[in-house]
């Protein structure tokens, strides 16, 4: 009985730390296997990220879409999936849960790098509806679709869904407005806890788009701010802004399996033709530009062909560029140039 | 650290995983600089949570409460490459005190007494891929019937594996996977229970196949062959569990046979969540019979049990245990049990 007094004591003791704690035995912890084979039948492997969802992500998700909250189940320990077919990234799964009328409604949510709604599929629900939800013409209103255009979907209260802009059966409106929320609530969450790991990701994809020997990435620091490159900057451009937002610059140096640099993807926000886009562009060794791709579609077919064009070339001085793609691609092309000199390993993937 | 089954001697194993577990307690949890190393940090990808447990157990018929106290750690564990999970290690791990429990798991010597109890300790390799078979080694529970789809470590809401199987938990292997349309292992344990060690021959084999657990309606067959303590136990189980808004009625069905008498179980469970689901409901009717040499012996108990779950670090629990038939020879039970868990 003395050891059962310790206890209660220790009980007590350990009743006072706060901290961030998942109710249920972590036996009980399944990986959502099947329903990634649902949202990405191609897929043969999943990768899990697991990181923990605080306060700030409560915090977040109440400023951006209240008066939501997550509860207390959705806090802690949490994965976010990468689904995979052998190397290719195929996209990203996330389950969150729901409070409802029929209790929680568990969603896995299928989303692209760019965070924009693939698919999802219910991992539980107990309401009688569900079938409905599932039906193609449903989801297809969701899918393509990143946060600002899902919420739309929500009215104005907050909590239930607009039928104006999302077209369910009556009989379906109340879950519709958990899928909505649940979605929303998801985008919001990978966004807050994930974001340095999906801008890895992106860079992988990337990396293994433009070079097929790529095997990983070293992720590097914020390089564009070095003195060094500020210098080489300043010298070829002077005070005078290309459309590139250089706060924003990322840069990833791209390894094969021995460890050997076969070039650098460096990723910028441009602006063109009044047109926010992000770019990424894959430099090799020998400073020549290897691709460009875009985040999303070109502006035109004609700005796409000038920049594809560049493909294969590289610039020393702004002397040498005929117009502003070239010169964004000089402004890469210094960026990058200090991170395949320096092979010092910073953070690998 | 290997974990095979000709090292996993029991004080052996406990000082082994004691170190692995203060390995990990040391390893940083998060990933602050948003590392993506393969084989990085052995935080990586890891829960880790300590818990605390304290249960009172009143034995009505005779007159008599024991205590159950547990304090626990447990860990869950996945091991990534760049190209994919390479599977999961599960800890659970906890020294527990019981004090005038004189009805309790065989693995405890007396009614008063102190053990390092294994719930479950394995690791699931998971490398081949989402659709190939995935394998287990360590310490499990038998994949059989409602239990293998209902977490019940550390709870008093229970299912019939201990009298129905002879054993809960095992050490051994199992072949497992998840389909979209099913879900399956296949196992081969000692028989040891919390020893990995087989005792006067013994070995269990069991298979569960069943649809998905997440379903609204969830069906399973199992098969269950084993020798315990010189006694032959087989069995084949159905069990089914079907939701309706928030409701549940689960069902397990069990034919068989130990040694040479006919043995028929069976389970029915009514529950219901609050649409929280902060508090639990449930009542059971556990049915068991055997046609013993000496006549057909029939046993009927019922549980009524409430767990509420007020946020992610308490949990209180109550059940009341009513027999109301029992094997000739066995006495009637009332026990109330009353239980307070904390995470941490």
């Amino acid at each position: 009985m003395k050891q059962s007094g310790r206890i209660v004591w220790l009980f007590i003791l350990f009743s006072l730390i706060p901290a961030q704690v998942f109710a249920q035995a972590y036996c009980a912890l399944r990986d959502p296997a099947s329903h990634i084979q649902q949202l990405y039948p191609d897929s043969n492997q999943f990768r899990s990220i697991v990181k923990t969802v605080d306060e700030s992500a409560r915090d977040f998700v109440a400023k951006n879409m209240p008066p939501n909250a997550l509860h207390f189940g959705e806090l802690g320990r949490h994965t976010l999936y990468v689904a995979l077919r052998d190397k290719d990234i195929l996209g990203l799964v996330h389950v969150r849960s729901e409070e409802s009328r029929w209790g929680l409604v568990e969603i896995a949510w299928s989303m692209d790098l760019g965070l924009k709604v693939q698919d999802y599929s219910f991992q539980r629900c107990r309401s009688r509806v569900r079938k409905v939800m599932e039906a193609n013409s449903v989801k297809d209103q969701f899918r393509g679709k990143n946060f600002a255009e899902m919420k739309t979907f929500l009215a104005a209260d907050g909590r239930s869904a607009n039928r104006d802009t999302l077209n369910v059966p009556d009989n379906a409106a109340e879950l519709a407005a958990v899928v909505v929320r649940n979605g929303l609530k998801t985008l919001l969450v990978t966004r807050q806890v994930w974001s340095m790991e999906i801008e890895a990701l992106q860079m992988l994809k990337n990396a293994r788009s433009a070079f097929p020997a790529a095997e990983q990435i070293q992720l590097a620091e914020q390089t564009p701010a070095s003195p060094a490159v500020a210098v080489a900057l300043n010298s070829a451009f002077g005070n005078a802004s290309i459309g590139t937002d250089r706060a924003q610059i990322k840069l990833a140096r791209v390894l094969d399996h021995q460890g050997n640099a076969l070039g650098v993807i460096y990723r910028a926000k441009h602006t063109i033709s009044g047109e926010p886009l992000t770019l990424w562009w894959a430099i090799r060794t020998d400073l020549t530009i290897e691709a460009i791709n875009a985040d999303t579609p070109w502006p035109s077919s004609q700005v796409e062909s000038v920049f594809k064009q560049l493909t294969g070339k590289t610039f020393d001085n702004s002397e040498s560029c005929g117009n502003r793609a070239e010169l964004m691609a000089l402004e890469a092309i210094i960026t990058a140039r200090p991170l395949l000199k320096n092979t010092e390993r910073r953070l690998t993937m | 650290m290997r974990l095979t089954m000709d090292t996993l001697s029991a004080p052996l194993t406990a000082c082994r995983l004691s170190a692995l577990m203060l390995l990990f307690s040391y390893a940083p949890l998060s990933l602050a600089d948003g590392t993506l190393t393969p084989g990085g940090s052995l935080g990586e990808n890891m829960r880790m949570s300590l818990d605390l447990s304290s249960r009172i157990t009143h034995f009505d018929r005779a007159d008599e409460t024991g205590y159950t106290n547990a304090a626990g750690l447990d860990l869950h564990k996945v091991f990534s490459g760049t190209d994919g999970d390479i599977g999961t290690l599960t800890v659970q791990l906890y020294w527990t005190r019981i004090d005038n429990l004189i009805m309790r798991p065989g693995f405890f010597d007396g009614p008063d007494d102190s053990e390092l109890v294994y719930r479950i300790v394995n690791f699931n390799y998971t490398g081949l891929g989402t659709q190939a078979p995935h394998f287990r080694v360590g310490h499990f529970e038998i994949p059989y019937g409602l239990e293998h789809t209902v977490d019940t470590n550390g709870n008093l809401r229970d299912y019939t594996h201990g009298r129905n199987l002879g054993v809960k938990a095992d050490w051994g292997v199992s072949v497992n996977g998840e389909l979209p349309a099913l879900e399956y292992e296949v196992s081969y344990t000692l028989g040891g229970g919390q020893e990995a060690e087989r005792k006067e021959g013994s070995y269990v084999w069991a298979g569960r196949l069943g649809t998905p657990r997440d379903n609204n309606q969830v069906y399973g067959v199992a098969l269950y062959h084993a020798e315990l303590k010189n006694t032959e136990r087989n069995r084949l189980g159905l069990d089914a569990m079907w939701y309706y808004d928030l409701y549940g009625l689960f069902a397990q069905l069990d034919i068989g046979e130990d040694a040479d008498n006919d043995v028929l179980n069976g389970i029915v469970e009514l529950n219901w969540r609050n649409p929280q689901e902060t508090w639990l409901l449930f009542l059971q009717n556990q049915y068991f019979s055997t046609d013993r040499s000496d006549g057909d012996q029939q046993a009927l108990r019922h549980n009524l049990g409430v767990q509420y779950t007020p946020d992610s670090h308490w949990d209180f629990s109550a059940q009341y245990q009513h027999d109301s038939d029992v094997f000739d020879g066995a006495a009637e039970a009332r026990i109330l049990s009353l239980q307070a868990r904390y995470r941490f």
